[in-house]
């Protein structure tokens, strides 16, 4: 094998050059400008924070469909306290995302409910709270200063990479990342070899809690407020960017922190593209959809018995 | 026996699987009247050639001729239509379906009534042939996920005789069951040879295949070695010199007696008790030591493993690790404290099949890997491959899936996973099951590495004889209690041990 490339792993990167080769021709260059291409980037920068938190849960063989909710409230949480100061809002935000990742990992590890089942009630739960909340007030600004001042490049990419390396460092040169994958490739013969089984459940959620927290506060500097809908239907496009990216929807040994970079991409120059071209809402969740499916049966690994845990 | 008919011939058939060749030019008559038996070592192509003779692979050349027309199976059901049933080695019933509809599997058709599935006829279908076949203790409308192992293997080997086969193909079901079920298919095979039919039957255990074939064809790295006839006295180690190609000139077990074990104590289990399981159970392990457990699979040993080992609890006792003073309470606290165990279920407990053989031995010793610094993914593959090294995995690479490799081979990675992770005391559940005799072999020599470099193990077996031939000292266990603690002798024999299992 050492002189084989395996090019199953180098499958999404391809994807992504020829999604953006059939793009610019598609739209007559319009997809690559300079300008167009930074939106790209602002545009997946949330989807990618939250991907990246999701890495974890999904190496453990686990799902978690309560990122989009949890994103609200965060928002939420965030565009009051901006008022009070920036960091706060970021440290609150970050920390209500942590909290919440808390309780479905406990749930999930401790009184063994199925991760899926866990996490759609709390999606359940918290968009129920994140419109209860709103309902005499409606959509919720935060201070303008907040876009002004960070609303740029510079702080983007600085987040982006400090994100990157925390992900990358945690997931792959340290023990944690090895167990989370593990856990993923074999649950029982993890924990007969030492691996603390509810211990790195738990702090998987944990993880994608403070990642989402991380994704919410990206998400408020863009559009500068927190509505009802807000992060509607995130979590499928989570699910779909990571799978994208060439994560097994099982988890276990193949998983990568950088399926959540080349998966954000992909997906968010995929709607990107199709909005130039003129498609609406409804038929980019069409098509994302089809995408999705189409890439969990390309990637199911045959071999496995197929557990979500 | 020529002058018996040839029921079905494979002839040079060929199989490679992604990068081995897992069977070469394999031209086999299988006669009607006859069992057949096929042996080998793992990896040596049994299962496969029998997969494709009951349509689960297909061949990449060659063909077979069923009754001297030329015959490829399709799939299962094409095979089972022309008379091939086949029982596999993994479990193969359906849970939470009653044991009646598990023996009707497939054949729903015959019991329909109105459109609908008559349930007590169907129900009273299957006690007929339960009974047929001596089961009346069994419940056609047991949810069959409630019977033992061995019960559901029992009701397999049923569904597989009630469409009535030419050919059966026995894949290492005899592992599996204890000498009750073990008489029951002999018996069923028997019957089967009577009526002029044929049994393909692939089994480790050399004397039974002795004791209960017409022909023997043995198998090695693919290519078919030999065919015999069993009349012409064969003997264990003739078929082991065949299976390995050469003599077995290294000692299978240990030779030597009277070897002083020391007198420092390592691990002391007190009054460990689990209700039903194990009753009041006491013993000290000695530095260097190879402590045999022995027993009935259900006389509460394998539990009494998991125990030592802190995945499963006592109710009542303790088991303290001596000179760290430490009493096992979980297992990464085991671990800590140097207690290692390799499971009877290899394949679910002790390896993560869709990982790579260097994710699986480094994973107990992430730690000592990554010391302070971080974990670094060549410092993980130069630790595997050390481990490899030792223990002679064959494999294409450290990153190569466990998955891929064959049994023994797996054992050795399961074994090398705990070695690498250097503890004191090591718990091994039945280490050699399902493996051939060379990797057996292997293992033993390890062992005996092991003690001398100071280790202790405590070996839990089925095997009379591999316990005896190992062990400094042997403990026997029947129902939950220790009744046996007998030390390394040259007199001593399984008739002997057995006597105190029963």
């Amino acid at each position: 094998m050492r002189n084989k490339i395996n090019f199953s792993v180098f499958l999404p990167l391809i994807a992504l050059v020829a999604i953006t080769g059939i793009f610019a021709v598609l739209t007559k260059g319009k997809i690559i400008t300079t300008s167009n291409l930074s939106t790209i980037f602002d545009q997946s920068l949330v989807l990618f924070a939250a991907s990246v938190g999701v890495t974890f849960v999904m190496a453990t063989g686990s799902l978690d469909f309560s990122q989009g909710s949890m994103l609200a409230i965060c928002c939420l949480a965030g565009v009051y306290t901006a008022r009070v100061s920036f960091l706060l809002a970021a440290v609150v935000m970050v920390a209500l995302g942590g909290l919440i990742g808390l309780i479905n990992g406990v749930i999930v590890a401790k009184f063994k409910v199925k991760s899926f089942i866990v996490t759609i009630c709390m999606m359940c739960i918290l968009r129920g709270l994140n419109i209860f909340l709103m309902t005499s007030t409606g959509s919720v600004g935060a201070p303008l200063g907040l876009s002004i001042m960070l609303d740029n490049m510079w702080f983007k990419v600085v987040v982006f990479v400090v994100v990157m390396l925390i992900a990358t460092w945690l997931f792959h040169f340290r023990i944690f990342g090895r167990n989370c994958r593990a856990m993923g490739a074999g649950e029982l013969a993890a924990i007969y070899s030492g691996v603390n089984a509810s211990k790195t459940r738990v702090l998987a959620f944990v993880m994608a809690g403070l990642m989402c927290g991380v994704a919410s506060f990206m998400m408020i500097v863009r559009t500068g407020m927190a509505a009802p809908a807000t992060g509607k239907l995130m979590e499928t496009d989570i699910l779909a960017s990571l799978v994208l990216g060439g994560l097994p929807i099982t988890g276990g040994a193949k998983s990568k922190v950088w399926c959540g970079i080349v998966g954000a991409l992909l997906l968010s120059m995929l709607s990107n593209g199709l909005t130039i071209m003129g498609a609406g809402t409804h038929i980019l969740q069409l098509v994302k959809g089809i995408i999705f499916l189409m890439a969990v049966s390309l990637s199911i690994e045959k071999k496995s018995s197929v557990v979500i845990k | 026996m020529a002058n018996k008919d040839i029921i079905i011939r494979v002839e040079k058939l060929c199989k490679t699987f992604v990068t081995t060749r897992a069977v070469v030019n394999a031209t086999v008559d299988f006669r009607s009247g006859e069992i057949h038996a096929l042996i080998g070592e793992n990896g040596s192509g049994k299962s496969t050639l029998t997969s494709m003779m009951c349509g689960i692979n297909k061949p990449d050349s060659g063909t077979m001729f069923l009754n001297k027309k030329p015959f490829i199976a399709q799939d299962q059901i094409h095979a089972n239509e022309n008379g091939i049933a086949a029982l596999v080695q993994e479990m193969n019933t359906i849970d939470h379906m009653s044991v009646a509809e598990n023996i009707f599997l497939g054949r729903e058709n015959e019991f329909i009534k109105l459109g609908m599935i008559d349930k007590k006829r169907m129900s009273r279908a299957a006690s007929e042939v339960l009974e047929k076949y001596g089961l009346k203790m069994i419940n056609p409308n047991t949810d069959i996920s409630r019977l033992s192992f061995e019960d559901r293997k029992i009701i397999e080997i049923i569904k597989a005789m009630n469409t009535d086969p030419k050919i059966l193909i026995v894949d290492e079901t005899t592992t599996a069951l204890s000498q009750k079920g073990r008489d029951l298919l002999y018996s069923i095979m028997n019957d089967m040879r009577e009526r002029g039919n044929t049994i393909v039957f692939i089994s480790h255990d050399l004397q039974e295949v002795i004791e209960k074939s017409d022909a023997i064809t043995v198998m090695r790295d693919g290519e078919i070695v030999d065919t015999i006839e069993v009349k012409d006295k064969t003997t264990e180690d003739e078929l082991k010199m065949l299976m390995i190609g050469r003599e077995l000139s290294q000692k299978y077990y240990r030779s030597d007696y009277g070897r002083l074990v020391s007198d420092d104590i390592v691990l002391e289990v007190k009054n460990v008790t689990q209700e039903g399981v194990l009753d009041d159970v006491t013993f000290e392990l000695h530095k260097g030591e190879i402590l045999g457990i022995g027993g009935l699979t259900s006389c509460g040993m394998h539990e009494l493993g998991k125990v030592l080992f802190g995945a499963s609890k006592a109710q009542k006792g303790s088991v303290t690790v001596t000179h760290k003073n430490a009493i096992v309470k979980n297992i990464p606290y085991a671990i800590k404290n140097g207690i290692a165990y390799i499971s009877k279920n290899r394949d679910q407990e002790s390896l993560m099949l869709i990982s790579s053989i260097s994710d699986n031995i480094c994973l107990p010793s992430l730690d000592r890997i990554s010391g302070k610094g971080l974990l670094r993914h060549k410092n993980e593959n130069i630790f595997a491959q050390a481990g490899a090294r030792k223990l002679d995995i064959k494999m294409e690479n450290i990153e190569q899936y466990v998955f891929y490799l064959s049994g023994g081979n797996k054992q050795k990675v399961a074994l090398a996973k705990w070695i690498c992770e250097e503890p004191d005391i090591i718990v091994m559940d039945c280490p050699t099951r399902g493996i051939d005799v060379k990797v057996k072999a292997a293992i033993y020599s390890m062992m005996d590495k092991m003690v001398e470099s100071g280790i202790s193990i405590i070996m839990i077996s089925e095997e009379m004889l591999e316990l005896i031939g190992m062990c400094d000292r042997l403990l026997v266990f029947n129902k939950g209690k220790l009744v046996a603690d007998m030390p390394r002798n040259k007199e001593l024999s399984e008739e002997t041990v057995i006597k105190y299992l029963i």
